[in-house]
């Protein structure tokens, strides 16, 4: 089972985005901002095989936490697919692709689907 | 009984003594062997007194020569007529026209000469007066000054009086002090000592003239009262008698006098009262003509001035700027520092800008946060009070000073800024109130510390009309500001509730995408899952129209503020136009509206494709929102360097007055009471055609549908 993790600070489309994964049968795990996501993935031993990740947050939002996160040898592999507002936002950071809010679900899985299959081929 | 011969001496003797002719007959030696009454008279003689005497006594020496050639010419027979200037008794000049014959005895010789006289003193007078005028006139036309051509005049009275000198003083507009207007044979140093000498009732001929408004005939000045202050000056050049008259204007004010001296005690007879006379009104033409032509240039100029003003105040909506720039383009006009104050709210005075001749700037950077106090009775805070302009025409050290009310001229008692305003020598200023829609702001003091520019109703005039046109540039620019604030709040109130919006609008279209996920997955009996699905389906409609809409509200968000950005790119317009239209068909076919479709193929080019397909969908919506269900029609066709898209309905129509006002941010022709919308699709439309660098327009008849035309240019 393919795992990603979610970083959102809002809680219900937290929620959403997991319970639609899990119905996709996906394993997630979930991060209410930048930094605790950063102190999930450093001492987990397993991997997300994808990051949905937020922009605007508070504490540390979705481009430090993606500069973080190219930053660090391990983790730097893990693709990135930004969910925002601001398509035109998320021009400087370093991702696979975005989603724009308000988000089609069914949309949202395919693009997963497509780069967690594509993950697979890289494998 | 007479004899007939002496009868006919007493007819001669009667026409000889009634003649108004003057006769003269001499002998060979020039001796004066007889005079008619009339000829005496003429001269200031009686008949006695001639007698005998030689004809060279009644003249002066300069006319002795002239008169010994003629007397030679009569020695030869020669008859003729011809002028003369004799000298009467007092020593003045007759001007004469002569019919000189000789008179010979019966053996033809030379015993003598006739003259019959006639005295032409007025005719010449009129002459010189006339030739005088003529030649101020002509100086005038060339625009000399006005001294030169009152040259002209004391130059004539000159000619035609003996030894006297003429002066013309001119009045100041304050009605105070005379100056030299002309005066060229008098001693300059005397000139000078006596330019600008106050009027009064004891200041001599002249000051005194000008005060009582009439003639003024001092014979002697050294016992004269009214040369008391003065006869000593007046000894150290000689001059013994002054006679001087006022120059009248033709509303009755004194512009200056008109004054004659001479170094002999003596008053004017009547013909030199006379030439006064007429020099004066002379005199009062040619300044009254030059003051005419002054006003005439000073208002030309003040116009030019007051339309360049006007000019750079339209050229700007800065408040801050306009509020700089007045002060100093006043300087620049007419004033020698400008200082333009404004009301706060507690009604208290403040300086907001000011500017200064750079001489001055040293002490008047003093007065930068100069305070004019709002109590004070003059000056800026009584123009402020009464909302009114006042003319201080004339300020004297003196009204520097705190006077009798405890207050001077000016709007403050500050003992330092009445300090600065004295060492700055303050002659003249005006205050004038800046009243915008009727109420007072502020005002600005424009000052001079120049003794030839004390300000007039004219320059009055002008600043207040430059205060008005000031005023209605703060009130555009205060408009503006507003105006540009609400725009801004407006925007950022969109931007943020847009994206407010969106957060909520996420969730809701996630659960309802979620919804239909887990249906899919469990099986649930059909009825109910038929039931369910249509709800879904509604449910879905419906978050996407608020979807739309959140998005054009952030269209707007980011045109207002620059933001529009284009991604364009290589693509098939006929094709893009196709699909889009195949995405709106079912809106079509629902409202069962027929939708014919004209599309050139294959028209490529550089375009931001989401965005021309907002562009098609809105033109295309709107055909339908107002085409009252009859058919549309959609027309692609390109030339070499433009595409042309034109979409048509037959519907309400647009009235002309609102043709252009649609493609305005919020604007709309329709009734809000019968169409919803937020009036915003042809205003984005029209944004994103413009920043494709294209044009949007319209043509209508109301109630004959509407016709869009959208031209692209092909060449990026």
């Amino acid at each position: 089972m393919k795992l990603v993790m979610i970083v959102e600070d809002d809680i219900e489309i937290s929620k959403i985005l997991k319970e639609t994964l899990e119905l996709a049968a996906y394993q997630t795990m979930t991060a209410a901002n930048g930094k605790i996501a950063l102190e999930l993935l450093t001492q987990s031993k397993r991997l997300p095989d994808l990051i949905l990740l937020d922009l605007m947050m508070p504490v540390m939002n979705g481009w430090e936490f993606a500069t973080e996160v190219k930053k660090n040898k391990r983790l730097a592999s893990i693709p990135i697919l930004v969910i925002s507002a601001f398509v035109d936002k998320a021009d400087s950071i370093d991702c696979v692709g975005f989603i724009q809010k308000p988000i089609n679900l069914s949309e949202l899985l395919s693009i997963v689907k497509s780069h967690l299959d594509e993950g697979v081929r890289h494998a | 009984m007479l004899k007939k011969h002496e009868h006919r001496d007493v007819l001669y003797r009667q026409i000889v003594e009634n003649s108004e002719e003057g006769i003269w007959v001499i002998n060979d030696k020039s001796e004066t062997t007889f005079v008619n009454e009339k000829m005496a008279s003429m001269l200031g003689y009686s008949r006695e007194e001639m007698l005998g005497k030689d004809m060279f006594y009644f003249m002066t020496q300069e006319n002795v020569e002239i008169a010994k050639n003629n007397m030679n010419r009569r020695k030869t027979g020669v008859k003729e007529n011809h002028d003369f200037i004799f000298q009467t008794k007092a020593g003045r000049k007759v001007w004469t026209s002569i019919a000189a014959s000789p008179i010979n005895d019966q053996n033809r010789n030379f015993i003598g000469a006739l003259g019959m006289v006639n005295d032409i003193s007025e005719r010449r007078k009129s002459e010189t007066l006339l030739l005088a005028q003529r030649r101020i006139f002509e100086l005038l036309v060339m625009d000399a000054p006005i001294e030169s051509a009152l040259v002209e005049l004391t130059n004539a009275l000159e000619y035609l009086l003996d030894d006297v000198k003429a002066s013309i003083l001119l009045l100041d507009e304050d009605g105070l002090r005379l100056w030299t207007g002309a005066a060229p044979n008098l001693p300059k140093a005397y000139s000078e000592a006596i330019n600008g000498v106050p009027i009064g009732s004891k200041t001599g001929s002249c000051g005194t003239s000008a005060f009582e408004k009439k003639l003024i005939i001092v014979s002697d000045i050294k016992t004269d009262p009214l040369w008391e202050d003065y006869k000593n000056l007046a000894d150290l050049y000689n001059l013994r008698s002054c006679w001087s008259s006022p120059i009248f204007s033709r509303d009755n004010k004194v512009l200056g006098t008109f004054a004659v001296y001479s170094d002999k005690v003596r008053s004017p007879n009547e013909f030199e009262l006379q030439l006064i006379k007429d020099a004066t009104a002379a005199s009062a033409l040619s300044i009254e003509h030059k003051r005419a032509q002054q006003n005439l240039k000073i208002s030309r100029d003040n116009a030019t001035f007051h339309s360049e003003a006007r000019k750079s105040l339209a050229l700007t909506l800065d408040y801050e700027k306009i509020l700089n720039d007045i002060p100093q383009l006043i300087v620049s006009h007419y004033a020698d520092w400008c200082f333009l104050c404004h009301l706060d709210q507690d009604g208290e005075l403040h300086t907001t800008a000011f500017a200064s001749d750079t001489s001055k700037t040293h002490l008047i950077k003093q007065l930068e946060n100069y305070r004019p106090d709002m109590d004070a009775p003059e000056g800026l805070p009584r123009a402020i009070r009464n909302s009114e302009a006042v003319l201080y025409a004339n300020v004297n050290e003196e009204q520097l000073k705190p006077g009798p009310s405890g207050w001077p001229i000016i709007g403050t008692r500050n003992p330092e800024v009445l300090r600065i305003m004295t060492q700055l020598g303050l002659k003249s200023y005006m205050a004038i109130p800046i009243i915008v829609r009727g109420k007072t702001v502020g005002g600005f003091l424009i000052a001079s510390s120049s003794i030839k520019k004390h300000y007039n109703q004219f320059d009055l005039q002008l600043a207040v009309e430059l205060a008005h046109s000031c005023a209605i540039a703060i009130d555009n620019s205060i408009l503006y500001r507003e105006s540009q604030q609400a725009i801004a709040a407006r925007d950022v109130f969109i931007s943020v509730a847009s994206h407010e919006f969106r957060t909520p609008l996420t969730i809701l279209r996630g659960r309802i995408d979620l919804l239909s996920m887990i249906l899919e997955k469990n099986s649930i009996p059909q009825a109910l899952s038929e039931k369910l699905s249509s709800t879904l389906h509604g449910l879905i409609t419906q978050s996407e129209r608020i979807s739309k809409l959140v998005d054009t509200l952030l269209d707007v968000s980011r045109i207002g503020t620059g933001r529009l950005f284009l991604n364009k790119e290589d693509i098939n317009l006929s094709e893009l136009i196709a699909e889009t239209i195949g995405r709106m068909k079912p809106e079509f076919e629902a409202k069962k509206c027929s939708l014919e479709v004209n599309i050139q193929k294959d028209i490529h080019g550089k375009w931001d494709s989401l965005r021309i397909e907002q562009v098609i969908t809105n033109l295309l919506s709107n055909a339908l929102k107002f085409g009252q269900d009859r058919p549309v029609e959609i027309n692609v066709v390109a030339d070499a360097a433009k595409v042309y898209i034109r979409v048509r309905d037959h519907g309400l129509g647009i009235p002309v007055q609102d043709q252009q006002r649609i493609f305005a941010c919020f604007e709309r022709a329709a009734s809000e009471k019968h169409y919803s919308g937020l009036g915003l699709g042809l205003y984005i439309t029209k944004q994103i055609v413009v920043a494709h660098d294209g044009t949007i327009q319209v043509e209508s008849v109301e109630g004959n549908g509407a016709c869009f035309l959208v031209e692209l240019p092909l060449i990026d």
